[in-house]
């Protein structure tokens, strides 16, 4: 006697010996194997033929197997991981200094009044965040008119950079816009004002569009790969300006790692070496022979 | 019976435009498909799935499993707003290369 409910359990069992190992999956195979049984059954054929023409029509283990490991994907491409991990890493680090620095105001503050300064490290740290997440999408741009220089990139690592971009620029985008608005509660409470018409004010918002613009256009695929990349580069541009630009210009820059002497001359090589990479992306790759 | 190859690449469009209409499930989706080309498209029926989760991988659509009256679960499949965006974008492409065939067609007993 035939008893439909082993049959299926022994294709399910057969289906995970082949490889198909995702409970969900089976689940969803299931469904439909049922689904054509019970037609093949009101068409009036017994159950173990209706069973066998259903599995028939559903397709072997092999192929199945064979369509569904072309949906894993490829590992990132090793520099792209090395910038995920750089990422947390530095973010970490970001975070433990303010901590400390925060514990030190606090035992501070119980010998006298001083002012919490919660509110500016959290927009320290989300603006630092934003800037270092818009600088990475910048190298993959720089990453991908360099390699791209020498070599053709395959068809896993474009995929790689494509979605470090998709993470990086909205990440960018939302932490700068947060750090922003901190900035201006924090000028509300210590200035009295929103806006200050500070340059760094106007260098957060150019990088806030910028990126959001680069996400958008890249979620949708409006733009060609290369001139994503090309946009992820002139992002790298604009945070510089914001962050350091804007920081010279107001006389600030005594604040950025003690090297306020040197930051026109570096930020003016970083800027140029920007430029150059925008020029080389802008033209076309050189000639490969076939391999 | 049309070729395999011309088969494959017509799927995400297909499932795309069905979806359009409608939230729906695979087995669903094969039937409708069998039924709009009077059976001359035939799909081998798992090799959907995997298509249908390489979309919902895509972003272009999204699932949830829901009950049915017997107690089984069954699987439904619905467009998102990317998935518009892709059925407006292949739409455009499978309407390019009909229109370039019906011209070069035009007049031409073939």
């Amino acid at each position: 006697m035939f008893d439909l409910e082993r049959a299926i359990s022994e294709w399910r069992r057969q289906m995970q010996a082949a490889g198909i190992k995702t409970p969900k999956t089976l689940d969803e195979l299931e469904s439909h194997l049922r689904e054509d049984i019970r037609s093949f059954s009101l068409a009036g054929k017994p159950d173990d033929q209706a069973f066998r023409l259903a599995v028939a029509r559903l397709g072997g283990p092999g192929p199945l197997r064979t369509e569904f490991n072309k949906l894993k994907k490829n590992p990132a491409w090793w520099p792209v991981t090395i910038c995920y991990w750089l990422y947390a890493v530095s973010m970490i680090l970001v975070a433990v200094y303010i901590a400390r620095s925060y514990r030190l105001w606090f035992e501070a503050s119980k010998t006298g009044l001083a002012p919490n300064p919660l509110l500016l490290y959290a927009h320290v740290v989300s603006l630092t965040a934003g800037y270092c997440a818009a600088f990475f999408t910048g190298f993959f741009g720089i990453l991908y008119v360099g390699y791209r220089f020498f070599h053709a990139l395959s068809p896993d690592r474009q995929p790689s950079l494509d979605r470090a971009v998709l993470f990086f620029s909205p990440v960018s985008a939302g932490l700068v816009m947060v750090a922003t608005v901190l900035g201006m509660l924090w000028s509300h409470q210590h200035l009295g004002r929103f806006l200050t018409g500070d340059v760094r004010e106007v260098g957060a918002l150019c990088v806030v569009i910028w990126f959001i613009g680069l996400s958008l256009t890249h979620r949708r695929r409006l733009l060609r790969e290369r001139s994503t990349m090309l946009m992820c580069i002139a992002g790298n541009i604009i945070v510089s300006l914001a962050w350091f630009g804007s920081a010279i210009l107001n006389g600030s820059q005594r604040f950025h790692f003690g090297v306020a002497n040197y930051l026109p001359l570096g930020l003016s090589v970083f800027l140029g070496i920007q430029i150059l990479f925008l020029v080389i992306g802008m033209a076309p790759a050189p000639a490969r022979a076939e391999s | 019976m049309i070729e395999k190859e011309l088969v494959a690449a017509s799927t995400e469009p297909l499932v795309l435009s069905l979806l359009a209409t409608g939230e729906s499930y695979g087995y669903e989706l094969i039937q409708e498909v069998k039924r709009l080309s009077g059976d001359k498209i035939k799909w081998t029926d798992g090799m959907l799935y995997p298509v249908l989760h390489r979309m919902e991988d895509n972003g272009w659509i999204k699932s949830r499993w829901a009950e049915m009256e017997n107690g089984r679960k069954r699987k439904y499949y619905s467009i998102k707003k990317d998935g518009h965006q892709a059925l407006k974008e292949k739409r455009a492409q499978w309407t390019l290369l009909s229109s370039v065939f019906s011209g070069l067609w035009k007049g031409q007993n073939v």
